[in-house]
C-alpha cells in the first residue's frame, strides 16, 4: 500500500518533469529567439520568408524592415511583405544546414559563414548581386572596391551577398580614466604595456575581453600578427602558404600570453561574455575595449555610463613589424543572401531599392556605417564621427583570423585561443594545433 | 493473466502499436544514422559515399577521444553521485526524518523539475566572479580562503568539477525517490529477523537491504548512466564545452560536426559510437546486478 503510494507519486513526478521537459524544450524554442513575427500583408504583394539573427526592432533586421516600408511607400507594382522567422545567431548554422538539407531555405537570409556561401553559390541557390544592379540599373549603390573586397571575403567570382556593416576594429578606451593617470593613446606594443601596468597598478582593469565567446581572443592575436607581419600574413595563413607557427603568430600568441598571465584582462577572462564587457566597460570599470565600430550602437545606448569620455585607435604597431600605424581590420558583418528559386521581378525591384537606400536607412535609423554609397553626407552622432576620423587616418585594412577558415578549423583556433589566453598552452603548441587542424580539413 | 498471455489476439493489441512507435522512432533512425556513416557531406547538398572513411577518421581524430575521456570522468562521478548520494539520502529519510518527509522529499525534487538552461544560468550565477563574486566566491571571499576565489568554470582545472556538481544536484531528486520507493517496500521481518540475530545497521543495510535492491539499483543504474553518456544540455549551457575542449562531451561534438561542419557521415559515426557505449554498459549493468532465481 505504502509502495504504490510512493509508485504514484514516482510516477507523477515523472510526469511533471516531462511536461516541463516538453515545456522547456517548447520554451527553449523561444529561448532560441524563433519566432514568427507576420505582417499584414498590403494587397497584391509579394511574401518574402526572412530568416534573421536579429529580432525585428534591432541591429540589421529593424533596417531591412524600414527599408521595405519605405520601400512599400514608394507605391511599387509589387508590394514586399516580409515574413521574419528570429534565431539566436549561435543557432543559426544549425537551422541554415537542417533547412538546405531538406531544400527548404526561405527567400531571405543572414549568415557570416564563408563556407556555407560557397557551398550554396555551387549548388546554384543564392541570387547573383551582380546580375539585380545590371538589371536594375544599381552599380552605383556599392563601390567597386567595396565589391572586390567582398568578393575576396566571400572567395567568389561574382557578388552574392549583400553586405550587412562596414566596420573597422580597435581599441576603444576611456579617455577620462587616460587623463586621470596622464596616459597618451599609445603607439606601439611596449607603449600599449606600459599603459596596461600603470592600470593594473592603479586596480583599474587595463582592457576587457569577452573570453567566453572566444572569437574576440581571436581578433587580438590577428591585429598583432597583422602589425608583425602584415596584412598579408594572416590571408597567406589561410590560404595554407604560411604555418599558424610561424614566428610572426607565435609573436602574436606569446604577446596574448602575457596579457593574460599578467592579468591584464582582469579575473575570469574565460567566463566574461559581451553583454558582461559591455557593462564593464560602459560603466568605467575598464579601460580599453577592443571592438568595432558597431560598438556606436551601445555607446548610443542607455547602459552608457561613461558619456562622451570615449575614444578609438588603432591596434599599436610592433617593433621591426611591417604592419602600419593606424591599420585597421576592416569587415563587412554578416550578410544578406537570397535564394535564386524565389527570385522574380517584383523581388528585383525590392533588392535594388535595398542597394540603394540600405546604408540612408542605416545611418538613419542607428548611425550605422555601411558598405552603401549614400544619398548625401549624413549627420552623425558624437561616437560614429569617432569612428569616421579613425576611417579618415586609416592606413591600412587587415582581415580577421578565421575571414576564410572553414568551421572546424576555427572552432579549433576558438577553443585554444581560451587556453592560451589562460597560458594552460604554450604559443608553440598553438601554432602547432592549428596546422594539424588545417591539415585535417584539406 | 495467464489467459490474456495466451491469446495471441490480444497480445497483438497490447504489444503492436508500441512495436510500431518503436520501430520508427528508434530502430529506422538508428539504420538510417548507421547508413549515413558511410556517406560524407550533408544529405540533400553534397552528400557523396566515403566507404569506411569515417571510420578511418575516428583513429586519426584526438578531440573525439579527448571528448569521450570527458565523458568517462563525467559518468564515472554524476553517476556514482548521483547513485550513491540518491541512496544514502534514501535512506536517511526513511529511518532518520520523522516528520515533514513529505517535504523533505518535495525540496528534493525541485531541481528535477527545473529546465537545464535555467538551472545553468542559476549555477552561472553562484560560480561568477566577473563583474561581482557569484555566492560561492563570496563565500570564499568573506571566510578568507583566497585561493579558492577563481572562476570555477572558467578555470581548466575546475570547469567540470563545476559541471560535476551542478548535474549531481540536479537530478539527485530523481533518484532518491527511486530508491526511497524501493526501501519502503521491503519486507520488514527480513530486517526485524536480522535486528534479532544481532546485525547492527551497517550489516542490515549492506547484507539485507542493499541485496533485495538490486532491481531498483539495476534501473537506477542504467537510467543515470546512459543519460551520463548522452549529456548535451547541461554542459552547452554552463560552460559551452569550454574553456578550451575541457567539459566537450561527445554529444557536442557530434552536434558540431553534423551542424557546424556539415559533415552527417561522421557525426552519425559518432552517434554510433555513443550508441554502442550505452549498450555495452548496459548488458554489463544487467549481467553484473542479475538476480539469482
Amino acid at each position: 500500500m505504502k509502495s504504490k503510494k510512493v509508485m504514484s507519486m514516482i510516477l507523477v513526478a515523472a510526469m511533471a518533469a516531462g511536461l516541463v521537459g516538453c515545456g522547456s524544450s517548447g520554451s527553449g524554442n523561444s529561448s532560441d529567439g524563433a519566432s514568427d513575427t507576420e505582417k499584414d500583408a498590403p494587397e497584391g504583394s509579394k511574401t518574402v520568408s526572412v530568416l534573421t539573427c536579429w529580432d525585428e526592432n534591432s541591429d540589421n533586421t529593424q533596417i531591412l524592415v524600414e527599408a521595405t516600408n519605405r520601400y512599400n511607400e514608394t507605391d511599387p507594382e509589387t508590394p514586399i511583405n516580409l515574413q521574419l522567422e528570429v534565431v539566436a545567431q549561435d543557432s543559426m548554422n544549425q537551422k541554415l544546414s537542417v533547412l538546405a538539407a531538406s531544400s527548404d531555405l526561405p527567400d531571405v537570409f543572414c549568415t557570416g559563414t564563408q563556407e556555407y556561401i560557397e557551398t550554396y553559390v555551387g549548388q546554384g541557390w543564392l541570387k547573383s548581386i551582380d546580375e539585380v544592379m545590371d538589371d536594375f540599373d544599381a552599380k552605383d549603390a556599392l563601390a567597386e572596391e567595396k565589391r572586390l573586397a567582398l568578393l575576396d571575403l566571400t572567395k567568389q567570382d561574382g557578388l552574392y551577398v549583400l553586405p550587412c556593416d562596414q566596420s573597422i576594429e580597435g581599441i576603444w578606451y576611456n579617455t577620462e580614466i587616460f587623463d586621470k593617470y596622464g596616459l597618451e593613446v599609445p603607439e606601439t606594443i611596449d607603449d600599449f604595456m606600459d599603459v596596461c601596468e600603470t592600470l593594473l597598478e592603479n586596480d583599474v582593469q587595463p582592457m576587457v575581453c569577452p573570453g567566453k565567446e572566444k572569437w574576440p581572443i581571436t581578433r587580438l592575436i590577428g591585429s598583432y600578427a597583422t602589425m608583425a607581419g602584415g596584412v598579408e600574413a594572416i590571408v597567406d595563413a589561410n590560404n595554407g602558404d604560411l604555418s599558424w607557427g610561424d614566428d610572426t603568430f607565435i609573436q602574436a600568441y606569446s604577446w596574448l600570453a602575457e596579457m593574460g598571465g599578467k592579468g591584464y584582462f582582469g579575473q575570469g577572462v574565460t567566463t566574461v561574455d559581451t553583454n558582461t564587457a559591455n557593462s564593464l566597460f560602459l560603466s568605467g570599470k575598464a579601460a580599453m575595449y577592443y571592438n568595432g565600430s558597431w560598438f556606436t550602437s551601445n555607446l548610443n545606448s542607455e547602459e552608457n555610463q561613461i558619456g562622451e569620455n570615449v575614444g578609438l585607435f588603432a591596434f599599436p604597431t610592433v617593433d621591426g613589424g611591417k604592419g602600419e600605424a593606424n591599420t585597421f581590420t576592416t569587415s563587412y558583418g554578416m550578410y544578406w543572401c537570397f535564394n535564386s528559386g524565389a527570385y522574380d521581378e517584383a523581388e528585383g525591384a525590392w533588392m535594388a531599392y535595398l542597394l540603394q537606400n540600405y546604408g540612408d536607412v542605416a545611418m538613419e535609423l542607428q548611425g550605422r556605417l555601411t558598405a552603401y554609397t549614400l544619398s548625401s553626407e549624413p549627420e552623425v552622432d558624437y561616437y560614429t564621427n569617432i569612428v569616421l576620423e579613425a576611417q579618415e587616418k586609416q592606413t591600412g585594412s587587415g582581415v580577421w583570423p578565421e575571414y576564410a577558415m572553414v568551421t572546424s578549423v576555427q572552432d579549433a583556433e576558438y577553443s585554444n585561443a581560451q587556453m592560451l589566453i589562460l597560458n594552460q598552452i604554450t604559443p608553440e603548441a598553438y601554432g602547432e594545433a592549428m596546422d594539424a587542424a588545417m591539415a585535417s580539413a584539406q | 493473466m495467464s489467459k490474456v498471455l495466451g491469446d495471441k489476439k490480444a497480445l497483438a493489441l497490447f504489444t503492436i502499436p508500441a512495436l510500431l512507435l518503436f520501430t520508427i522512432l528508434v530502430f529506422i533512425p538508428i539504420i538510417w544514422s548507421l547508413v549515413y556513416t558511410f556517406f560524407t557531406g550533408t544529405p540533400g547538398v553534397n552528400f557523396t559515399f566515403a566507404g569506411a572513411a569515417n571510420y578511418l577518421k575516428i583513429f586519426q581524430d584526438a578531440q573525439l577521444w579527448t571528448t569521450f575521456k570527458n565523458n568517462i570522468i563525467y559518468v564515472v562521478t554524476v553517476g556514482g553521485g548521483q547513485i550513491v548520494l540518491g541512496f544514502i539520502i534514501a535512506m536517511v529519510i526513511n529511518f532518520g526524518v520523522r516528520e515533514h518527509r513529505n517535504l523533505v522529499r518535495t525540496l528534493l525534487f525541485i531541481p528535477v523539475v527545473l529546465p537545464g538552461v535555467a538551472s545553468a544560468q542559476l549555477w552561472l550565477k553562484m560560480y561568477a566572479i566577473t563583474p561581482q563574486y557569484g555566492l560561492l566566491n563570496s563565500i570564499f571571499d568573506m571566510l578568507g580562503i583566497d585561493n579558492l576565489v577563481k572562476a570555477w568554470t572558467g578555470d581548466p582545472s575546475t570547469a567540470m568539477a563545476a559541471l560535476i556538481i551542478m548535474d549531481i544536484w540536479k537530478a539527485l531528486g530523481m533518484y532518491i525517490l527511486i530508491f526511497y520507493s524501493g526501501i519502503i517496500d521491503l519486507p520488514e521481518d527480513a530486517v526485524e529477523a536480522a535486528r534479532i540475530d544481532g546485525a547492527n545497521v551497517f550489516q542490515i543495510i549492506t547484507r539485507i537491504q542493499m541485496p533485495m535492491l538490486k532491481p531498483i539499483f539495476r534501473m537506477a543504474l542504467v537510467m543515470c548512466i546512459t543519460a551520463c553518456f548522452k549529456v548535451y544540455d547541461s554542459p552547452v549551457a554552463l560552460t559551452n564545452g569550454g574553456p578550451g575542449i575541457v567539459t566537450t562531451m561527445p554529444s557536442m561534438y557530434m552536434y558540431s560536426n553534423a551542424f557546424n561542419y556539415s559533415q552527417f557521415g561522421y557525426a552519425s559515426v559518432i552517434a554510433i559510437l555513443i550508441l554502442i557505449e550505452c549498450a555495452i554498459f548496459t548488458v554489463a549493468v544487467n549481467k553484473l546486478l542479475a538476480q539469482k532465481d
